[in-house]
Formats: structure tokens, C-alpha cells, sequence
């Protein structure tokens, strides 16, 4: 990037964002300030962060665009544009298109013009408002918009690109209409419906702009746009196309990715097929490939985990593969061919160097994924973070120092995690079948024991107070206990709760087949180890860990399956539904709305009596945590709060600039408390800070 | 036990056929109709090997259009002859003696050509509906055709004369067997049946349903034996293996390829396969099926433990309760070594009393049953819909919706040609 330019870049940011989060390497040091490991600047009232923020730029769009300078990268996030400079995985430059989401992101030829779609749902009047926002890539600056509603009889624009001459814009929507726009004044030219009135998935002008190629899934389409010619369709009918992309300068015009995961090579003026590009093991995810600039080789994100494929389109052979560490649904090559770079709608972003793919960027540590499983180690030493990335973290939470990554299967979720008393061994329950006690010193696998499946939702696991056994339950419904020294299971009990009706297969397994999903159970562990509290969505349960018995049973009405059980066993907190919200659209259709009212019960964990009543008012769903005394109860979705369970008043409430995401959980202390955020990291944070002024008594 | 049971065969599916280098070169491989446009190509509904393994014919046809059937000579691959036919071509079965082939239409007619001229002898309706199975019994007097309609229907190989109907829903009611959960609120259009097979000696017949389930039938008598609705929903293929003490059927709906024994109808393994056509290689060591998107190959071992396995299986087992957990996993590793044929004991080992042996036991008894491919075979145009194998057991053909044929060999698994279905 040219110093001009980059320093422009900074003075716009300071001019744009204000004292926004972001900071450079070149901005004053702020001495009050709190920064993370890295460097990144902390919200206010947070103590540590535990993963970074650096190279996020796409998180819901999962796209991004190098810019000519061949160094900074373009992603929306979330309403929001973003300059990303590749060699250190800072935002640069962050503006704000005030819209609910982003949907896509084009660039002209010469990188210089950006058009990002733009959603957002009118509340007032029931409609919906689509557009495309062009953005001067150079300064931030937004240039012209095209903006239409839901009741004008259109859809959302699902794919778009740009004429060579970057004078138009070619969209395609989500009732499978390609538009033709003018880009200097909004100004609709010409709209042509594709055969089916299927999302339109991929859309690709020429080298030379005079064919058009598109595909909605079930059809790829070839068009003559200028001519007034009809589309044609082209390919075998039978087969999905996921993408369709024009080959820049090259007499092959046009490729397209099928279900198989295979490209194909097509004649645009014929129809007729030019090659073939597929290799055993290597699928292709189906989304836009991009061409170095001679248009010889593309990238294209492969379906194993963390790899980019190369091909060569004369040749049709598979020159190399890009390793890296998450699975990528967009990749960008810069237009000097010297940086690839890749995302992912979770949105983390991957740079290497096109010739010598060399990771640039350097490590960094945590989660590539959001998630929401949490354990603190009794002493407050060590939080421990379950990921759906396939693995679990141990943190030191003063400074956010990844201390282990305790890897599964990269494709698995870990969903259980507990410490021993001692602090010794840290267990994982995860999707991948398997239970794993760590070493939480070391981090080296202790024993790999059998899981709850591949399928479902809850996992728990426990170690008895005496360190002896660990205990293990999920939704498989088989509690097994097992002996920590030997790693051998020395109970087990396939549990069959009164009242429902388990199918059993041959093997004693439960056919999940005939389960509804809805009656997945959740659970814990008294800190005995003796007893377990089992919830359905209607009914709690009290089994014996070591017969495996059902000792009671009590109604809980219809409730959500978030709870919690409070550290010493007695009291369980359970989620009631406030219920939807459907607004009809004028353009059609329905929009839902998660509840605004959730409603949690303390209740004795024995007996299922209700002893307190929490009204929160919150939009989703949230996760609960109690402190360790049992006074508090922590509550997490989108912002945290803190009530106090005897008075039922809320005592503090964070609102973090990111939204927190479904895990929470207070420290020994009481004072601090960990909540997972939706950029893939954790924050502790010193929830005193947030106290709410104390409400005059009347 | 670090690796989960699901995952596995995936990783090893991966690395086998990166190992086996079945790799389709378009480039290199001859076609016999070069950069041929799409539109012009078929899908392929059924494939046939004469008993030779001389010929091979290839049926097909758009649902829409008319169909065509095509026979090559397998030493030079040069189309001996090509028929049309005013419909949908949907199966095709060599004669046991190779003189004749039985073609089945989409309209529900069936024809036997003479398979050297490729002159049409024989033609009448079915009065099916569709016939989309057809086989012939071992000794060349009876050919049997599956119709859309739920009915199989047998039939005079030398004047087309109905000798007998059987009727799958019928059958079920009269066998007191339940119908197909499935089946039972269907509609007609839904109770098609879709393959055939009928066992060496002549004795038994496999169906299988789209909409429908396998049943195994007594076919000298006519009677239902058993049918298989609660784990076999929407079956594409069935086969007998070439002793014919087992029978092979793929429940599309659930992905498994069952494997049963002909004389109990009990399951030996359940092998995750994917979705449609099974073939059995005539050394029976071999099983073919068509997954989603490729052709997956299999090893199979249908022994039975002789009681000095049997001892030596149960000191395996006993293993599983050690307490030094090297040892544990040493007898589940030995387990999976033998395979197949210690099936029947891990099934006893799953309500064995110590905890570990039973959550051994469980896993591994579905891991047993369910092999890892040995082979992918990948790069059809379209959808892998159809496989059989040559009778010699030197071939597999693979054929897709996307209209072409591919051949393979069985030693290595390596592509040899690749042909095309095309309109007359």
C-alpha cells in the first residue's frame, strides 16, 4: 500500500470512527487505556480478551475483495464496510452503511468502485428495503445507491457484478431476475427472469462484456444481454450448479462448479463443454473462484478443512493447495498476484503468499469459531473455552494467554467441559464420539473415552468430589461413569425417562429417527456426583448416578432448554418462552422475531417448586449462569446482565460494542465474569463496573 | 478408540483413492464421441453383461423423449448395434445363454431383441404402468418384470404369455407382515418397484421399491418370506451374491447397503454405501454401490467363525475389561482386523455385564458391519446411478444420469474407457 494512501486511510478513520475500538500502529498511545494481548484496544470494564481481533472482516457475508493496492482487503460485516490491511489484520477503516445486514460485495475491474448489498427490515411499515451501495474503495466515500422495496415486487439481490466498463451493474435476486443497472445515476435499464424463479447463486460478465453467464441452482444461463437476444440455457439439465465465473482473458469463457465439486469448462458463444477440473478428494465448496490476473490459474476453497485448491485452467489439472487453519467460503487473489486471501462467514480471514504460500500474519491464538462453553478450575487460575471449531481452550484469564488448545476432530463441536476439583484434569464431551480427559498442566490427552454420538445437544460432564471417577451424560441418553486412573467405564445405564418414549434399536441405542429434536434433554450434576437432574422441554427428573433409577419426576410446563444448576446442587434456574412475534411483509411473507420477555424460575432442584421468578426483558434466548454463592445469576444473549435472585433486581448490565454470544459464566470471585462475543473471542469482565444506579425505595 | 466410527471411512476414503490414483484424466481417456454437447446425451437407466462378458448393454432415455438401447463389444468397444424405441428405455437383462436381451420402457412395454442383430422379436404391454426391473430365471423359461404399479409379474420367456402375478401390498396383507409406514398412505404412483434379483439356484427373488421397501420372495411358490419396511425405504438396487446364500439391498433412504443371509433373512452387515444401484462381484469378495456422487467399492467377508474362531474370539473380547487401557485398545484394534466374522459375538458382547465391554462391543459391532471402502470411483458426468459388474469379474461399469458410461478395472480400480449414451 502507497504511504499516501495508507495514511490517508488512518486520517479517515480517526475522522470516520472517532475513538472507536480500532487503533494503528501509528495513533497516539491512549496510557488509561486497557489493550489486549495483542495490542487491540479493550472496551471499558473489561479486564482481558481471551482470542483477537485481528484479521475479522466478514462475519455474516463471509466475503471479501483485495483492493488495487494489493494489501488492503474489503469485507462487510453486518451493515458495515471494512478495510482490512492484510499484512497485520487490522481494520483500517470501518463505515457504517446503517443497514441491519450486508449481503454481497462486488468490485469493478480496476478495484476502484465497490457495490455491497444492503437488507434492512422497516419495522413502521412492514416492508423490507434492498439496495446496493456503491462505495469509493479509495476513500470510503459512498457514491450512489440503489434502494427498492419488498412491496415494489422485488427480492433480495443475492449476486451481482460489474460490466468491464464498470458503467453497470448486473444483479440477480432471489426469484431468479437479472437486472441490468446503470451505476452513475440507480437508474433500472433492462430485467430478464431466468427459467426458474430460483436465488440467483452466481452471476459473471465476459472478458470482452458481451456474454453473461448466471446460474440459480437448478440452471446455468447464458445471455447476450446487449443483443435483446433470449438466454439460453447451458450444461446438462441434471446437474446443480453452485457458481458460474468468466475466465479473465482467455478463449475459455465460462466455469462452473457442480454438486460434485467439480469445475467445468464451457464455450460461451457455443454452449458447447470445454474440460473438465476434478480431482478425487478434492471438492470444491461451490463458491466464486478468483483468477490471478492472467486468468491461467484460479483458487477455489476445497472441502477439506482449511484448504484453498489451485487449478490450472489450460491444463485442467490441480497445480496446488493452500493449507490453513479453518474452513473457507471465499477466496480473493490480489490483482499483483502476490496475496491470497480467504474468509469465511464466521468471519475470519487467512492471508498467504500466492508463489510461496507462506502464512502471513503470523499465529493467533483461541477460537476461529463462536461458541459458548465455559468452565473456570475452582482456584480462578485457568477458564477453559469449548469450541465449534473442534477444540477447547485453556486460558489464563489475567492476560488472556492461551496456555493449550485441546484439539478434537476439526469438524466437531465440543459441548461439555468440566475441571476437576484439584485443577489436575480438564474433561472435553464433543460431536466427534468422544470424551477426553487432558492433563490441564500439560495439555496432553489423558484418556480418549466414548462419547454420546455425532448428533444432538447437551453434553455434560463432571469429576466426583473425591476425583476419582468422571461422570458423562448426552443426548444419546446412556450416563456412564468412568475411572480416571484406568480410563475404563465402570457404569453404565441407558436412561429411560417415565413418560417418554424411547425407541430402541438392536444395539440398545435410541433411534434418533423417531425422536423429536425438541426433546433433547439437558442436565447436571449435583457436586456430590450422586444424583442427576435430567430436563426435558416439559419435565424434570432426579436419576441416581449409580443405579441409574429415576428417583422423582415433576412437571415444569413448557420451557426453554437453557438451565442451570446452582454450584452447591440445590436450586435450578429454568427459561420460559415470552413467545413470537410474526409481522406480515407487504411485499409477502412473514417476518419472525424471537420473544421479548423471557421469564426464569429458581426453583428447588429436587422438587421442581418454584421459589423465585426473574422477568427478563431480553430478544433471544438467553444462556444462565449462577455465582458461586448462589445470590446471582448471570444471563447472556446479545447483552449480559447481572440479577440478583432474592430481590429480583438487576443489578448491572453490559452492553458490549460486539454482541455476546451463548456462554457465560462467573469467576470464584464473584466479581469477575466471562461472556463469549460473536467475533470468536471471550472478554472477563469486572461486571461491578456496570453496577445500575440502586432504584429509590418507595 | 480415538477415531469415531462415522468418521473414519470418510478419511480413509480419502486417502485410498489418492492412493489408488483413480484419477480421471479427461485428456487422456478415449472417448468415443469427443467434446460431444451436452444435450445430446441420455441417462442411463440399466446396465447388462452377457454371460460371455463379450457385451455389455446400456439402456436409457429422457422421461420426456424417446429411449434407446445400445450394445458394445467389450474386447474392441465398438457399438455392435443401436436401438430406439418410442419410450424411455428403464432396464435391460441379458438372457442366461447371452442370445437375447429383455428391455423394459418407460410406457410399460417390454421387448426381447435377439442381442447379435439387435432385431426386436417380442413386444407386448406389461400393463404395469412402467416396468422399471426386469431379470430372468437361471434356466432362460421366465422372465419377470417389476412394474410401477407394485405388482412383479412372470412371464413366458418364449410367447409372452403371464404365467403369474405377484402383488407386493397384497402379499404383505396376506403374509400378516406390516406394510411400509412409508407405503401405507402412498400414493399408487409411490408403490413402484424399481429392481430384481433372482438367486442362482432359481429358488428365491429380491424386490426393491423406490417408494417402496425389499421383500424376499419364494419364487417357485410365489410366496412373500419376509419384507424389510422398517430399515430398507426407498430401494434402488438388489442383488444376490454368486453363491446365492446372501442377498444385497440399498435403502436410499438411510444410505445402508444391507446384507442378508437368503435362508433367515437375518442382517449380516449394514455398510454405509450411499444411495442407489448394488452389484456383487462374481468372486463375491467385492461390493459395488453407487453413492451420491461416486461408486464406492467394498470388501466383504461373509465367512462364518468356525468354533476355534470362536474361542479365540471370546479371549479378544475378555480383553476389552483389562485395566491398562493399551491392552483395551489392542483387542478393539484386533477386532477390526478380523472384521466381519466376529459380528455374531460382539452382538452377545453388547448385553455382556462389564460396562466397557458393552460400550466396546456396541461400537465395534457397528463398525464391523459397516467396512470401509477400499475404492472410490468419481468423475461421471452426472449422477453414478447404475453399476454392475462383468460375469468374468474382470470389469465394473458405472453409468450416470449425466448419460455416460465409465469402465473400470477390478484388479486396480483405475478407469480404462469412457463410452456415451446418445439417441439413435
Amino acid at each position: 500500500m502507497s504511504r499516501c494512501l495508507r495514511s490517508r486511510m488512518v486520517l479517515l478513520m480517526m475522522l470516520l470512527c472517532g475513538s472507536d475500538a480500532w487503533c494503528d500502529d501509528d495513533a497516539a498511545p491512549q496510557a488509561a487505556a486497557r489493550t489486549d494481548l495483542y495490542g487491540d484496544l479493550l472496551p471499558e470494564g473489561a479486564l482481558a480478551r481471551l482470542g483477537t481481533v485481528r484479521y475479522r472482516a466478514c462475519a455474516g457475508s463471509g466475503r471479501i475483495e483485495f483492493l488495487a493496492d494489493g494489501q488492503t482487503l474489503l469485507g462487510c460485516n453486518h451493515g458495515h464496510v471494512l478495510w482490512l490491511d492484510a499484512p497485520t489484520g487490522r481494520i483500517v477503516l470501518d463505515v457504517n452503511l446503517d443497514s441491519e445486514n450486508t449481503t454481497l460485495l462486488a468490485v469493478t475491474r480496476d478495484r476502484s468502485l465497490a457495490a455491497v448489498g444492503t437488507y434492512q427490515f422497516l419495522k413502521a411499515d412492514h416492508d423490507e428495503q434492498f439496495g446496493v451501495t456503491f462505495i469509493d474503495t479509495a476513500s470510503g466515500e459512498v457514491r450512489s445507491r440503489i434502494q427498492y422495496r419488498g412491496s415494489d415486487n422485488r427480492k433480495n439481490i443475492t449476486a451481482a457484478c460489474f460490466t468491464p466498463d464498470a458503467a453497470r451493474l448486473i444483479t440477480g435476486d432471489n426469484d431468479g431476475v437479472l437486472r441490468v443497472w446503470t451505476v452513475a445515476t440507480g437508474h433500472e435499464e433492462m430485467a430478464q427472469a431466468l427459467p426458474t424463479p430460483d436465488q440467483v447463486y452466481g452471476i459473471d460478465v465476459s472478458a470482452d462484456g458481451t456474454w453473461l453467464a448466471a446460474t440459480n441452482m437448478r440452471t446455468a444461463c447464458r445471455w447476450a444481454w446487449q443483443s435483446g437476444a433470449d438466454l439460453q440455457q447451458f450444461g446438462p439439465s441434471d446437474e446443480w450448479v453452485l457458481c458460474v465465473s468468466c475466465v479473465p482473458q482467455s478463449d475459455i469463457a465460462a466455469l462452473w462448479s457442480d454438486t460434485h465439486g467439480s469445475f467445468r469448462l464451457f464455450d460461451l458463444e457455443t454452449g458447447h463443454r470445454a474440460g473438465l477440473l476434478s480431482a478425487p478428494g478434492h471438492r470444491s465448496v461451490g463458491s466464486q473462484p478468483a483468477f490471478t490476473s492472467d486468468g491461467a490459474q484460479f483458487a477455489a476453497p476445497a472441502k477439506q478443512a482449511g484448504e484453498l485448491d489451485v487449478w490450472n485452467v489450460k491444463t485442467t489439472e490441480l497445480s496446488r493447495s493452500f493449507r490453513g487453519r479453518d474452513n473457507y467460503d471465499r477466496v480473493t487473489i490480489s490483482p499483483d498476484d502476490r496475496l491470497i486471501a480467504a474468509a469465511n462467514y464466521e468471519g475470519t480471514v487467512a492471508v498467504w503468499e500466492f508463489a510461496s504460500g507462506t502464512p502471513i500474519g503470523g499465529e493467533f491464538f483461541g477460537h476461529r469459531e463462536t461458541f459458548g462453553t465455559l468452565a473456570v478450575s475452582s482456584d480462578g487460575s485457568t477458564v477453559a473455552t469449548g469450541g465449534n471449531d473442534g477444540q477447547a481452550v485453556l486460558w489464563d484469564p489475567e492476560t488472556g494467554f492461551a496456555r493449550h488448545h485441546l484439539a478434537h476432530d476439526p469438524d466437531t463441536l465440543v459441548r461439555g467441559l468440566a475441571f476437576s476439583l484439584d485443577g489436575r484434569y480438564v474433561a472435553t464431551s464433543a460431536f466427534d464420539d468422544t470424551v477426553v480427559i487432558w492433563d490441564a498442566q500439560s495439555g496432553k490427552r489423558v484418556h480418549t473415552l466414548v462419547g454420546h454420538g455425532e448428533l444432538g445437544g447437551r453434553r455434560v460432564v463432571q469429576f466426583t468430589p473425591d476425583g476419582r471417577r468422571l461422570l458423562s451424560f448426552g443426548d444419546d441418553w446412556f450416563l456412564r461413569a468412568f475411572n480416571v486412573r484406568t480410563g475404563k467405564a465402570e457404569l453404565e445405564h441407558a436412561l429411560r425417562p417415565s413418560g417418554l418414549k424411547l425407541k430402541e434399536k438392536s444395539d440398545g441405542t435410541v433411534d434418533r429417527d423417531d425422536e423429536m429434536f425438541g426433546s433433547l434433554p439437558s442436565a447436571g450434576f449435583t457436586p456430590d456426583g450422586k444424583t442427576m437432574l435430567l430436563v426435558t422441554r416439559t419435565d424434570g427428573y432426579v436419576f441416581d448416578v449409580e443405579t441409574g433409577m429415576e428417583r422423582r419426576r415433576y412437571e415444569l410446563g413448557a420451557i426453554d432448554d437453557n438451565l442451570a444448576l446452582s454450584p452447591d446442587g440445590t436450586r435450578l434456574a429454568t427459561l420460559r418462552l415470552g413467545g413470537g412475534v410474526e409481522t406480515p411483509l407487504l411485499g409477502g411473507g412473514v417476518r419472525s422475531e424471537s420473544s421479548r420477555v423471557y421469564a426464569v424460575d429458581i426453583r428447588n432442584a429436587l422438587t421442581g417448586d418454584v421459589e423465585h421468578t426473574l422477568q427478563i426483558p431480553t430478544e433471544f434466548s438467553p444462556v444462565i449462569a449462577f455465582s458461586p454463592d448462589g445470590s446471582r445469576l448471570a444471563l447472556s444473549a446479545t447483552i449480559v446482565h447481572v440479577y440478583d435472585i432474592a430481590t429480583g433486581r438487576e443489578l448491572a448490565r453490559i452492553e458490549p460494542p460486539v454482541r455476546a454470544a451463548w456462554g457465560v459464566s462467573f469467576m470464584p470471585d464473584g466479581r469477575r465474569l466471562v461472556a463469549t462475543h460473536a467475533d470468536c473471542t471471550a472478554i472477563v469482565w469486572d461486571w461491578e463496573h456496570f453496577r445500575l444506579p440502586e432504584e429509590a425505595k418507595p | 478408540m480415538t477415531r469415531t466410527i462415522n468418521r473414519s471411512p470418510f478419511v480413509l476414503v480419502a486417502a485410498i483413492a489418492i492412493i489408488a490414483a483413480v484419477r480421471p484424466r479427461d485428456r487422456v481417456i478415449a472417448q468415443d464421441q469427443p467434446s460431444t454437447e451436452f444435450s445430446a446425451l441420455v441417462p442411463v437407466w440399466g446396465l447388462s453383461f452377457s454371460p460371455d462378458s463379450e457385451s455389455l448393454a446400456a439402456v436409457g432415455g429422457d422421461r420426456a423423449a424417446r429411449g434407446v438401447v445400445r450394445v458394445w463389444d467389450t474386447s474392441n468397444w465398438s457399438p455392435r448395434f443401436t436401438l430406439g424405441c418410442e419410450h424411455a428405455a428403464t432396464a435391460v437383462a441379458f438372457s442366461p445363454d447371452g442370445s437375447r436381451l429383455l428391455v423394459s420402457t418407460q410406457s410399460g412395454e417390454v421387448l426381447v431383441v435377439d442381442a447379435a442383430k439387435g432385431d426386436v422379436d417380442r413386444r407386448w404391454d406389461s400393463e404395469q404402468g412402467a416396468v422399471n426391473g426386469v431379470a430372468w430365471t437361471p434356466d432362460g423359461e421366465r422372465l419377470l418384470t417389476a412394474g410401477a404399479d407394485g405388482t412383479i409379474k412372470i412371464w413366458n420367456a418364449d410367447n409372452g404369455e403371464l404365467r403369474q402375478t405377484l402383488d407386493a401390498a397384497a402379499a404383505d396383507q396376506q403374509a400378516g407382515l406390516a406394510a411400509n409406514p412409508q407405503n401405507a398412505e402412498a400414493q399408487p404412483r409411490l408403490r413402484d418397484l424399481w429392481d430384481l434379483a433372482v438367486s442362482p439356484d432359481g429358488q428365491s427373488l429380491v424386490s426393491g421399491g423406490w417408494g417402496d421397501t425389499t421383500r424376499l420372495w419364494n419364487l417357485s411358490t410365489g410366496q412373500l418370506l419376509q419384507n424389510y419396511a422398517a430399515t430398507d425405504q426407498a430401494v434402488q438396487g438388489v442383488a444376490f451374491t454368486p453363491d446365492g446364500r446372501h442377498f444385497v439391498s440399498n435403502s436410499m433412504r438411510y444410505g445402508i447397503v444391507y446384507v442378508r443371509e437368503t435362508d433367515s433373512g437375518l442382517e449380516r452387515a449394514a455398510i454405509r454405501a450411499g444411495g442407489r444401484d448394488v452389484a456383487v462381484h462374481p468372486g463375491g469378495e467385492l461390493l459395488a454401490s453407487c453413492a451420491w456422487q461416486e461408486i464406492r467399492v467394498f470388501r466383504l467377508n461373509l465367512a462364518l467363525p468356525t468354533d476355534d474362531d470362536v474361542a479365540r474370539y471370546q479371549q479378544i473380547i475378555a480383553r476389552f475389561e483389562d485395566d491398562d487401557p493399551s491392552v483395551r485398545d489392542a483387542a478393539s484394534e484386533e477386532v477390526r482386523r478380523i472384521g466381519l466374522p466376529i459380528e455374531p459375538l460382539l452382538f452377545d458382547a453388547i448385553r455382556a455385564p462389564g460396562a466397557e465391554t458393552r460400550i466396546r462391543a456396541r461400537r465395534l459391532w457397528n463398525e464391523v458391519r459397516s467396512p470401509n471402502p477400499v475404492a472410490t470411483l468419481s468423475g461421471h458426468l452426472g449422477e453414478p446411478r447404475q453399476v454392475t459388474i462383468s460375469p468374468d469379474g474382470r470389469l465394473f461399469v458405472t453409468a450416470s444420469k449425466g448419460g455416460d458410461v465409465r469402465i473400470w478395472d477390478t484388479a486396480a480400480f483405475e478407469l480404462q474407457r469412457e463410452l456415451t449414451l446418445t439417441l439413435k
